[in-house]
């Protein structure tokens, strides 16, 4: 299963990511390297996706990079997400331990919560989790969900509540009580197991998900 | 070896006692009320007006709207202004907005009841601002959030219970709730939703 949530990882981001991995690759010659950082640039620029690091990385034979959790960096734009779209997301982590953060830039437990969620990624992101979170934002605050999530290091897929800051959301997502920081986490199987609802101690989260790991 | 001379009598005492303990301890939940349930009572609750309310005290109003809210919390104020403007077109037709803030100031400093008095003074709340200082009222009413609306009919039954409206943005509320439950129940009829999602700040509890 970590081989499938690999490919399936790859496939999603090879076209996107500055980091067009040597062990993918092993097996190229120097000028398909030339070709191939040819294409990854028409991509990057096609997809308007700059800034991105500097084209030398791929004319080099590439160093290698510490193996990903280096998800591409947050994105221009957010993807708004209805709870079809999230469960799709959920299930296309089939494989790994799956936690989804909901919060909002106008939810400040939300955000002191937010640096817990990013370095369990950061530590467990190898032993297999996955996470996503879901802003309860309107489109108009898309600009300051952005800037958060790049001032955290958020480097994993962030999307955002289709129906905004709004009761709408809460009842969409089923969010208990109504109310965020909460979250839900998902097994392998990708059975939830547990959803945290506020207020619930960051230990809780990291003992639950190392349980499940 | 002491486990064998544990007598069935003792086993079953302790057990009926569990269960007991279990049964006194359920109603302390946040046990959430349904429409049609009799509006769970209150009195001498301090208002940022240094007087003590009840609920009783508005027995003249045709509809009671109970507001769990508070000072700190965005989404509450976000709303702030829509109250004032709900209690004032709707007060003459015989509805009386209040609000109770169920939050610990020691968890949330900015929810004291000096804050309160300024809050209300700086935007001039029309309707009385209330401190659960026990978090009963906001337990009994099963409230998780604020804001968190109940409103109760002229038998001070629950007829309608969640959020105010469908945006915390006024400027995109699509579905006005709390209006268009006000306006059915104020013609003797349901409200078209009388339950709705909840929406804010976890109250913050003790």
């Amino acid at each position: 299963m970590g081989v499938s949530g690999l490919h399936r990882l790859f496939k999603r981001f090879a076209f996107s990511s500055p980091l067009c991995d040597r062990c993918v690759f092993g097996g190229m010659k120097g000028w398909m390297w030339t070709a191939l950082a040819a294409a990854c640039l028409a991509a990057l620029v096609g997809c308007g996706q700059a800034p991105r690091p500097s084209p030398e990385k791929f004319s080099a034979v590439p160093t290698p990079e510490k193996p990903s959790p280096a998800r591409p960096a947050p994105a221009a734009s957010l993807h708004a997400i209805d709870p079809q779209g999230l469960a799709a997301a959920v299930a296309s982590h089939r494989g790994k331990v799956v936690l989804v953060d909901f919060w909002a830039t106008w939810c400040e437990p939300c955000k002191e919560l937010f640096p817990h969620t990013v370095a369990l990624h950061r530590e467990l992101s190898s032993r297999g989790l996955a996470v996503l979170t879901v802003s309860l934002d309107d489109p108009e605050d898309e600009p300051q969900v952005l800037a958060f999530l790049a001032s955290q290091g958020a480097n994993f897929e962030n999307f955002r509540a289709d129906s905004g800051a709004s009761s709408r959301s809460a009842e969409a997502f089923e969010i208990e009580n109504g109310t965020i920081p909460y979250m839900r986490l998902y097994d392998r199987e990708g059975k939830l197991r547990k959803a945290f609802v506020p207020p619930f101690p960051p230990e809780d989260v990291r003992k639950a998900v190392e349980g499940l790991l | 070896m002491t486990r064998k001379h544990v007598r069935p009598k003792v086993v079953a005492g302790m057990i009926a006692m569990g269960i007991l303990a279990v049964l006194a301890a359920a109603p302390l939940a946040a046990s959430p009320l349904k429409i049609g349930d009799a509006a769970p009572n209150w009195s001498g609750l301090n208002g940022v007006d240094d007087k003590q309310h009840s609920l009783s005290d508005y027995e003249k109003a045709k509809l009671v709207v109970v507001v769990f809210t508070c000072n700190h919390c965005p989404v509450a104020m976000a709303y702030e202004d829509r109250l004032i403007a709900l209690q004032k077109e709707y007060g003459p037709k015989g509805v009386q907005f209040v609000a109770i803030n169920p939050n610990s100031p020691k968890k949330q400093p900015q929810d004291s009841f000096e804050k309160m008095k300024e809050r209300a003074s700086s935007k001039g709340f029309n309707f009385p601002y209330l401190v659960d200082a026990t978090q009963d009222v906001a337990k009994q009413y099963g409230a998780t959030c604020t804001p968190h609306i109940f409103v109760l009919d002229k038998d001070r039954k629950v007829a309608y219970m969640g959020a105010i409206d469908d945006n915390m943005n006024a400027s995109k509320v699509k579905e006005p709730f709390l209006r268009n439950a006000l306006d059915a129940l104020l013609q003797g009829e349901k409200p078209p939703k009388a339950v709705t999602k909840q929406f804010g700040c976890g109250i913050k509890w003790e």
